[in-house]
């Protein structure tokens, strides 16, 4: 239904058989998949599973009892109380699930136990089969400055500067000088924009050099600096590769993820708007570079700082799993990740080559978080009351929730991703904000207002927004929703008076209702 | 019925009237009024057609009045029937009670009964979803009830905090 086009080179074949898919070398057999995740994640990797036909299984927390993957999985168990580090982190209690269920493959999701190397080989340890990367090159990618060092080696560009601390000012300034103004001093201790300085001319080095020095020594009792070149306006583009397990790796393009609120991704679109068919091109070829030159194996996410000033990239670095986004890739390139990443499992060599993939149309994603932006973007966990998801053409929605369901305070905010296709860009624009004006999540509170005037603002409408774009002033900007206050008020007090005139009001809407209360009505 | 509505900080007097199951008028003091068609398509679900425009609109009960759901956007609404109001102030709801805003863990009660604090003053922090929320004396006075502990889970409203004005 999604996929755009129906090019057979990249269709998937009919499911015949893919109940104990033909194993590849040394690969165990994908005869039942148990899934170590939860929420929209879990259900989406559930879906392409039963779609070829293997049975899965959930694990669960106890709090996860009444969790939309739990409820579609063929199997479940529980493995632990709510807090993750007691359920979704501990990898023995994983294993011993697929022991006691007789899985023989581990799909991670992403975050949780997806980038750990030392869990993916105790998967494999196990007999089982690690659907994602060899643990060797979830190790390569996963330290910054150790991926930087090896992305060096293989040719792939890099933020220019240094790694480590420089400790003559004479030093610093000559570097300064190689690597181009302006440059950005950065604290070794600091972090999360704090102990940085940006210095635009040589002539303002010597001062800004001591001024961050003593900040440093101040507010981090270590004076240790670096510098790097600073990258004016800056877009967050990724590339998508796949690779198989015999040494073919390919690109599905880009992802423009550059709407960022804390440094979390919030609206994701693909193409990148503003880049050129030759930088596109490059970058991709770069990732698959990246990508081949730690052996890496099924989906992987290489991201690149992009400059709009000069059109020159860097590379970021390497997520090693399924990103949260990957719905906006299958959606333009009609490849299903998930079963791309299942196949790639089983030992099946890439059934399609770089020249079948085209990017066809457009789409965007929006994040929906249980959270109220109107009140600083507090949490928001509770019970859905009502929800309403939207639909017609080309609207996917990717949920983890229903109506009825107790989004529990343990865990990530996301309850659901909103992906949009377009035949170009102003379409998946206006596609996405009729299908956000459908959406309706009651009983909490969500971002979706948020997005609809985030989607209608003319400076991400011309599409050369950077990682800067969500300013304070426009996040409180789109956080501050047209409100029908005539509305409210009719229907409240409409509501009001009919709770008035009945004898007895209904129990189950009563704002307070715990999750025991109402399991000790049903046992009633 | 009369009602006093607040909404957004602003109080409506609002009359409704029944006029046949489902048909009601709601009409503001000194000003028109509407007619409105209202159905339940589900329990949460409210939706209206005020003069034939359609609304699609949703009505979620809360400790003091609804939380609307107009176009998408979900409206803390309280609703006071004047009739009532009279004995509520009467039971000396003076001071202030600090309630839990969301469903979360109490990671620090930073009162004692008996502390003096300012309006504003962090009274508790309580965490949900790896975000910590830190709620404020609502005005200047005393601790005179600490209803939680450190560690202790909550529902939304759970009162935590109550304030005597000094």
């Amino acid at each position: 239904m999604y996929a755009i086009r129906e090019d057979p080179a990249i269709v998937d074949p009919p499911a015949e058989a893919l109940t104990g898919y033909s194993p590849g070398p040394m690969t165990p057999p994908l005869t039942k998949v148990l899934i170590a995740n939860r929420g929209e994640i879990a259900v989406r990797v559930i879906r392409a599973c039963h779609e070829m036909g293997i049975p899965t299984v959930a694990v669960y927390s106890e709090v996860d009892r009444t969790a939309l993957h739990v409820r579609n999985a063929f199997e479940a168990v529980c493995i632990g109380p709510a807090p993750s580090s007691e359920s979704y982190l501990r990898g023995e209690a994983i294993l011993e699930a697929a022991r006691l269920t007789g899985a023989t493959a581990i799909h991670p999701g992403y975050g949780f136990l997806s980038e750990n190397a030392a869990f993916a080989q105790s998967v494999i340890d196990a007999g089982l089969n690690w659907i994602g990367p060899p643990p060797s090159a979830i190790d390569a990618m996963g330290s910054k400055t150790r991926a930087r060092q090896r992305m060096v080696a293989a040719g792939v560009p890099v933020v220019p500067g240094t790694v480590e601390a420089i400790a003559e000012e004479a030093d610093a300034e000559r570097i300064a000088l190689e690597i181009g103004y302006p440059v950005m001093l950065k604290a070794a201790g600091g972090g999360g924009g704090k102990g940085m300085r940006r210095v635009d001319r040589a002539e303002d080095f010597p001062a800004a050099w001591r001024a961050t020095r003593g900040e440093a020594r101040r507010s981090f009792k270590d004076d240790a600096v670096y510098l790097e070149k600073f990258v004016e306006n800056p877009k967050h583009v990724e590339i998508q590769v796949l690779a198989d397990q015999f040494g073919h790796t390919v690109h599905l393009f880009e992802r423009d993820c550059s709407v960022q609120r804390r440094n979390q991704k919030v609206v994701e679109e693909t193409p990148c708007p503003v880049l050129s068919e030759a930088t596109r091109e490059a970058m991709a070829q770069v990732a698959v570079r990246a990508a081949a030159a730690v052996g890496y194996v099924g989906a992987g996410t290489c991201e690149f700082l992009y400059s709009q000033a000069t059109g020159e990239f860097y590379f970021l670095e390497m997520n090693t799993r399924l990103q949260v986004e990957h719905p906006i890739t299958e959606l333009v390139t009609g490849v299903d990740l998930v079963r791309a990443q299942l196949r790639i499992a089983a030992g099946e060599p890439l059934w399609f080559s770089q020249s079948d993939l085209r990017q066809t149309g457009h789409a965007i994603e929006c994040r929906i978080y249980a959270e109220d932006p109107a009140n600083n973007f507090a949490p928001a966990p509770g019970r859905i009351e009502g929800l309403r998801e939207p639909g017609g053409p080309w609207v996917r929605v990717d949920s983890g929730v229903y109506a009825g369901y107790e989004v529990p305070i343990h865990y990530d905010p996301m309850i659901a991703k909103l992906v949009c296709w377009g035949r170009d860009r102003a379409e998946a624009i206006s596609r996405s904000i009729r299908a956000l004006r459908e959406y309706r999540v009651r009983g909490i509170q969500t971002s979706i207002p948020f997005f609809r005037a985030l989607l209608a603002d003319p400076d991400f409408v011309k599409g050369e927004y950077s990682t800067g774009y969500l300013s304070p002033e426009r996040l409180a900007q789109f956080a501050a929703a047209e409100r029908n206050s005539r509305i409210a008020v009719m229907a409240a007090a409409i509501a009001r008076l009919e709770a008035d005139s009945r004898p007895v009001r209904p129990v189950a809407s009563e704002g307070n209702t715990s999750a025991w209360r109402m399991s000790g009505r049903v046992r009633r | 019925m009369k009602y006093e509505i607040t909404v957004e900080g602003v109080t409506h007097t609002v009359e409704v009237v029944l006029q046949s199951p489902g048909r009601y008028r709601v009409g503001w003091e000194g000003e028109g009024s509407h007619e409105v068609d209202m159905i339940r398509p589900t329990p949460e679900a409210f939706h209206m057609l005020i003069d034939g425009e359609s609304w699609e609109t949703g009505c979620v009960v809360t400790p003091d009045g609804y939380m609307v759901d107009v176009r998408g956007v979900n409206v803390p609404v309280t609703v006071v029937d004047p009739r009532r109001k009279s004995l509520k102030l009467g039971v000396g709801a003076q001071g202030g009670v600090v309630a839990s805003a969301m469903p979360g863990r109490v990671v620090r009660v930073q009162v004692a009964v008996g502390d003096t604090v300012k309006k504003g003053h962090p009274v508790v922090v309580v965490e949900a979803m790896k975000m910590e929320n830190e709620l404020k004396s609502p005005i200047d006075g005393r601790v005179v009830e600490v209803m939680v502990s450190e560690g202790q889970t909550v529902e939304a409203h759970t009162r935590l905090v109550r304030i005597e004005a000094a």
